[in-house]
């Protein structure tokens, strides 16, 4: 499967949700898009599916316009979106059931609801209505539905919110599994879990790609930028002050026994810092910090 | 806990952000202006063309507005409440506050808004009175209205709606039994479940609200009860803790204050809808068994009227001649208190049940029962506002036979019954007493109105208002007119009073001389509160519509009638109508006493005399449009009425539907079919010589009874030929 | 798609709210038939032509708005929310709408069955009258345009904005049980057929000189029937096919 996305943008009332985007997408690849709250991941990912137009640019769906061929790419779509409802009055069954129909599996249908329940651990509870669920099993019921048609390209949003720490390794792990032969596209805003899985990255802030490649580019790209310091006593407020400032982003704060070890990532790093190796975490920042100076200048 | 008074000011502030109670208030104020005209939107002919005034204004507005304005408040409520379900906000809320405010002050911003749409919308239907109709305003009438049926209405919807939802925690289900409510109170006789609308059809230009105020108040006061039940009720059953219905309710009647208060008003409700003061069941002279073996000779009633307090204080003295009977039983009012009774001078004790009083008598020929009784008189039950029998108010007093409000004694009645005494009233009104007005004498206040009477039934009425008295000569018969100065212009522009004239002079001289030389004919105006006429002995009223239209009346007069105006023709010709029906009872009725052999009885000739003045005035075209045909309609119909047909399956009705057919056949026989057998007489005989046949036998039988065997035989006319097909 | 609509029923169906709106027509069918119906309408026969365009009129108005509330269970939050999982299915929204109304109309039978069986049964019962086969025309002449036509613009207006199908409740309810006549409802909009029984019914009854009155439906009505019923599907068919994205 190839997607294609030329020139795309998207405006709310004179607000650019998307701005120019250029992207181009190859099975099997499996794809993390990481950005702030309200970059844009969200609204990508549902004109990914068809259910938001671009205000200009195309979508092109293996060689033909999405918009023209709608049909083609949900017959090979799974799709967890951040925000969903569920029929509750039905049961997991019932609904796996329904959405199977909707998808058109005829054959092996059985099969392929039996199989999303036991990937997603809901054997117990298939016969339960879903309103009497809890919150990370109606996700789970979510993602269920999403890998129900074993489809071609995966589009999850945020597709571990709710999930205690065990079920997220192990979905994690689903998703990655299926990327052998697939598109999976994640969107989070959790680093570890890109970091884990995702063989390219997506960074997004206000509209923008900031970067789009693989994980260790990023971290490349951020090399000399990430350092450490240790401030004995009480003298912090110059380091604090320069943070303030935007010469450098504090990223973690550690109280040793003789002071206070700071982690800085910054443009240009000053010499009283000691260099460290970046992790996927640093550089997003980094990368962040550069997207913002660039935009300042 | 933030201060309550400022959640509700911000929630105030908040809906009107909203817009869509702004659009509500428009709509409200769209709805009672169109109000304004709803008479004459219903299938009322009657009140079609009524004069434009504060009351009628004020009143249809209102009632229109309030019947459409409960729906849109209860939805606009429902779902106001709903939001934070829908929008799933309910959680971040409740972690703010108890969710139990945030519920009351939504419901407190809510009645605030329907406080501000009955002022606005108010204010918008005065603007339209003044500017448009250019009638001047009476500020009580719109406060009335206003503040007494439409904003209690808005605010009964929002109680109810909110308990609804509280209870079902569903805006579809409580949406449906709210409509099932509403539909009850519309489709309802009773005056106490109309709790949208009010029974009410039109408040009297002629009486006020005074006799219907009492009703409408305890009507409100009842729904005001039941509307907090519910309300209670549902916040009793109010969702906590995400369990369901049954727990949350064991949770909340923990809340001893909320609990005594859901009983107090479900008590209330009770206590108000069984103890209803005002009504009662008023049987009918039908059901009623005569005691034949006691006769009425005389009765002589001293009444003393407090029109101020709508009550009333009575002396009667019956005296009667007794052919061996041990108990005279009386029909009485239920809101007339009995002080004292005696029988021949000597007070005894007597048994009462419900309206029946049951008085022991000695076996003397002559008997003398005294009664002495006070209080309010009871009104009809389903009749509120449109057929009441009785009432007294304080600028007008109605009290027909019917209401019992004289004990009407189950007996026979004498051929001549002596009846003297007097009625005492304030003195700014002015009294129509039975009879020949004696003398009036003035005490400190009152009017002491002496009355002397000679009659042949037992049926005396008493009737009062601030009357203007104009006294009719008219072939050396004396008329006197009574009405309201309100309605004089109409009066003079439609020429009523030269109808009238006209009236007496076609009958006078079609049937013959007027019964009587000592006692006048009293024409009197009376309230709407009983639609229709009445005549009993020489007094005969008629409801306020018939003399109270629009001046667009007036091209009625005009030579060249346009199409447009058919139908004010067609009401104008009813009104006179009626008054002409009522008058001919003065020879049918009155003057001969007609005695009833269905389908004979006085209505027939009254209905075929005043059929034939209203052809000659009108021609035939308008009375066989409003009449004739009607009435052969009317009968042919009923012929054909499956019950009527089906007699057997008459077994599959409610005892209640019977009567009601029985009564609709009763009534068509004796109004529709009779005079339409004696046209058929008039054609076979021609229209001279049935008249002078008529002449002859009401000379005949003057003052004398009129079977209808001997109308036959004296006309030479057999049932058979009379016969409808 | 048999087993989508399956589905799309029992989720109505299968709930407390369907069973209490149940209940209360029954209730209200209830009265109609005991207090109004058995005495026929004018003094026709209770199972009359006459009588039974009656009672379809006086059932009419609760059974639509019940309609109108399941119609709006397709607009309202929760299944918003659901539409995006539903819309990343193949499915076309066109299939969508269509889907949905036809569950409705499915629903529609079925409830509209409830007051009609009971008539029936009462009318076996009572008069041990059986003849129900012309009553079959008027269900489709009084329940059918009526209940397209509202499925059509509740659709529509649903599709605008959920807030509109809970406008037209009051105002169909209203239309349909006051009988405003001609001066506020225009005659086009009389889409529960009042006027039917205003002028027709009645000029035919009034003065009648035989027990049966033939009933037939007059031309104009049956006009007025058919237009409501095309604008139905008109705004149906244009509620399935316009495409809504942002």
């Amino acid at each position: 499967m190839e997607i294609k996305l030329e020139n795309i943008s998207k405006e709310y009332k004179n607000v650019k949700a998307l701005d120019n985007i250029n992207l181009a997408i190859n099975s099997p690849a499996m794809i993390g898009f990481v950005g702030p709250n309200g970059a844009g991941k969200s609204t990508l990912m549902k004109m990914l599916v068809g259910q938001l137009l671009p205000t200009s640019g195309n979508i092109i769906v293996d060689g033909v316009l999405l918009n023209k061929n709608e049909k083609h790419l949900k017959e090979r779509l799974g799709y967890l979106p951040q925000d969903f409802g569920l029929y509750e009055e039905l049961t997991v069954e019932e609904f796996l059931d329904y959405m199977a129909c909707l998808k058109g599996i005829n054959r092996s249908k059985r099969k392929s609801i039996d199989r999303a329940i036991s990937l997603t651990s809901l054997e117990e509870k298939r016969k339960f209505k879903i309103k009497t669920l809890s919150g990370g099993q109606k996700q789970r019921i979510g993602i269920a539905q999403a890998i129900l048609n074993n489809p071609e390209l995966l589009i999850v949003d945020e597709p571990t919110v709710g999930l205690d720490p065990e079920e997220r390794i192990k979905f994690r792990n689903l998703f990655s599994e299926g990327s052998k032969e697939k598109i999976v596209i994640l969107s989070t805003h959790i680093i570890e879990d890109v970091e884990s899985i995702c063989n390219s990255i997506i960074v997004l802030n206000k509209g923008k790609i900031l970067f789009a490649g693989e994980p260790s580019e990023l971290v490349k790209g951020a090399l000399d930028h990430v350092g450490t310091i240790e401030i004995v006593g009480n003298n912090r407020e110059e380091i604090l002050e320069s943070g303030m400032k935007g010469e450098f982003k504090i990223t973690s704060t550690v109280i040793t026994p003789h002071g206070t070890r700071y982690r800085v990532v910054s443009e240009s790093l000053p010499s009283s810092f000691e260099k460290i190796t970046p992790s996927l975490e640093d550089a997003y920042v980094y990368c962040m910090l550069k997207g913002e100076v660039e935009n300042a200048g | 806990m933030p201060d309550k008074l400022l959640l509700i000011k911000n929630e105030v502030k908040y809906m009107f952000k909203e817009k869509a109670i702004i659009l509500l208030i428009l709509a409200a104020c769209i709805i009672l202006s169109i109000g304004i005209n709803s008479l004459n939107m219903t299938n009322d002919f009657n009140l079609f063309y009524i004069r434009r005034t504060s009351s009628t204004v004020s009143f249809n507005s209102a009632k229109f507005g309030a019947t459409i304005c409960s729906l849109l408040f209860a939805l606009f409520t429902v779902i106001n409440l709903d939001k934070d379900k829908r929008k799933r906000s309910k959680a971040i809320i409740e972690s703010n506050l108890d969710y139990l405010n945030i519920i009351k002050v939504r419901i407190t911003s809510i009645i605030f808004y329907a406080i501000l749409t009955t002022i606005v919308g108010m204010i918008v239907v005065m603007a339209i009175q003044k500017l448009i109709y250019g009638i001047s305003i009476d500020a009580f009438y719109y406060l009335f209205s206003y503040f007494v049926i439409f904003f209690p209405t808005l605010l009964f919807s929002i109680l109810i709606i909110s308990g609804l939802y509280l209870l079902t925690e569903s805006l579809d289900m409580s949406v449906i039994t709210f409509i099932m409510l509403f539909i009850k109170s519309l489709k309802s006789n009773n005056y106490l479940l109309a709790w949208v609308q009010t029974n009410l059809d039109i408040v009297s230009d002629f009486a006020g609200i005074g006799p219907v105020e009492n009703t409408i108040i305890y009507n409100r006061l009842l729904w005001l009860l039941i509307s907090l039940s519910i309300f209670f009720i549902g916040l009793l059953f109010r969702r906590r803790y995400e369990s369901g219905i049954g727990s949350s309710f064991f949770i909340n009647i923990k809340s001893k204050g909320l609990l005594a208060l859901t009983i107090l008003v479900l008590l209330g409700s009770g206590f108000t809808y069984a103890k209803e003061p005002y009504t009662m069941e008023l049987m009918s002279d039908l059901d009623m068994p005569i005691d034949e073996k006691i006769q009425l000779e005389g009765i002589y009633p001293e009444v003393e009227f407090d029109s101020e307090n709508g009550k009333m204080n009575a002396h009667i003295l019956y005296s009667f001649i007794n052919n061996g009977s041990n108990t005279v039983k009386f029909n009485i009012n239920e809101g007339l208190k009995i002080n004292s009774l005696k029988v021949n001078g000597e007070e005894i004790s007597y048994k009462k049940i419900k309206n029946i009083v049951e008085v022991p008598i000695p076996n003397a020929e002559k008997v003398n029962i005294e009664f002495s009784y006070d209080g309010e008189v009871k009104y009809d039950k389903n009749g509120v506002g449109s057929g009441m029998p009785g009432y007294i108010s304080k600028y007008s007093i109605y009290l027909l036979e019917a209401s019992n409000w004289i004990f009407r004694p189950l007996v026979v009645e004498g051929d001549i019954i002596d009846i003297s005494g007097y009625y005492m009233a304030p003195d700014y009104l002015t009294m129509v007493v039975p009879g020949k007005l004696v003398e009036v004498e003035t005490i400190d206040g009152n009017k002491k109105w002496i009355f002397e009477y000679k009659s042949h039934t037992a049926d005396i009425g008493a009737f009062a208002a601030k009357y203007k008295k104009v006294q009719i000569d008219v072939l050396n018969m004396a008329v006197e007119f009574y009405y309201t100065p309100k309605h004089e212009e109409y009066v003079d522009n439609m020429q009523i009073v030269e109808h009238i004239k006209d009236m007496m002079e076609y009958y006078t001289q079609n049937i013959g001389k007027y019964y009587s030389k000592e006692y006048p004919l009293k024409i009197a105006e009376v309230s709407i509160y009983k639609r229709g006429g009445h005549s009993s002995e020489n007094v005969i009223t008629f409801s306020e519509n018939t003399i109270n239209r629009d001046n667009d009346m007036y091209s009625v007069l005009g030579k060249n009638n346009g199409i447009e105006d058919f139908r004010k023709v067609d009401v104008y010709a009813n009104d006179l109508n009626l008054i002409a029906h009522e008058m001919a009872h003065q020879w049918w009725g009155t003057g001969v006493n007609v005695i009833e052999d269905i389908p004979w009885s006085s209505e027939g000739l009254a209905n075929y005399f005043s059929y034939k003045y209203t052809q000659k005035e009108f021609g035939d075209m308008i009375s066989s449009g409003a009449f004739l045909q009607p009435w052969e309609y009317r009968v042919n119909e009923l012929k054909n009425y499956y019950y009527i047909k089906n007699d057997d399956m008459k077994e599959k009705l409610n005892e209640k539907f019977i009567r009601s057919l029985e009564m609709e056949k009763r009534k068509a026989e004796l109004y529709y079919l009779m005079p339409l057998k004696l046209l058929k007489g008039e054609e076979i005989q021609g229209e001279k010589a049935f008249l002078e046949g008529m002449q002859k036998i009401y000379k005949g039988h003057l003052l004398k009874d009129l079977t209808y065997d001997e109308f036959l035989k004296e006309m030479n006319l057999d049932e058979e030929a009379l016969e409808i097909d | 798609m048999i087993n989508l609509l399956r589905y799309e029923i029992k989720r109505i169906v299968w709930s407390k709210k369907y069973l209490y709106i149940v209940l209360l027509i029954v209730a209200s069918t209830y009265d109609s038939l005991t207090r109004l119906i058995i005495g026929g309408y004018m003094g026709t026969a209770p199972f009359s032509d006459w009588s039974y365009t009656l009672f379809l009129n006086l059932i009419s108005p609760l059974l639509m708005v019940s309609m109108i509330f399941i119609i709006s269970s397709t607009f309202n939050d929760k299944e918003m929310r659901a539409r995006s999982i539903i819309f990343s299915s193949p499915i076309t929204q066109t299939k969508y709408y269509i889907l949905k109304s036809f569950a409705v109309f499915v629903i529609f039978i079925l409830t509209s069955l409830v007051p009609i069986s009971m008539s029936f049964i009462y009318y076996k019962i009572m008069f041990g009258y059986g003849e129900f086969g012309s009553f079959i025309k008027f269900i489709f002449a009084f329940l059918f345009p009526t209940f397209i036509f509202l499925l059509g613009l509740s659709m529509l207006l649903g599709k605008i904005n959920v807030k509109l199908i809970y406008t037209l409740i009051p105002v169909v309810f209203l239309i349909g049980f006051l009988n405003l006549g001609g001066d506020i409802v225009p005659m086009w909009a009389d889409i529960f057929g009042n006027n039917f029984f205003d002028m027709y019914s009645l000029s035919m009854l009034i003065g009648r000189e035989m027990e049966i009155v033939p009933f037939k439906l007059p031309n104009a009505f049956i006009y007025t029937r058919l237009e409501l019923v095309l604008l139905g599907l008109i705004f149906l068919l244009y509620t399935c096919n316009k495409e809504e994205k942002e």
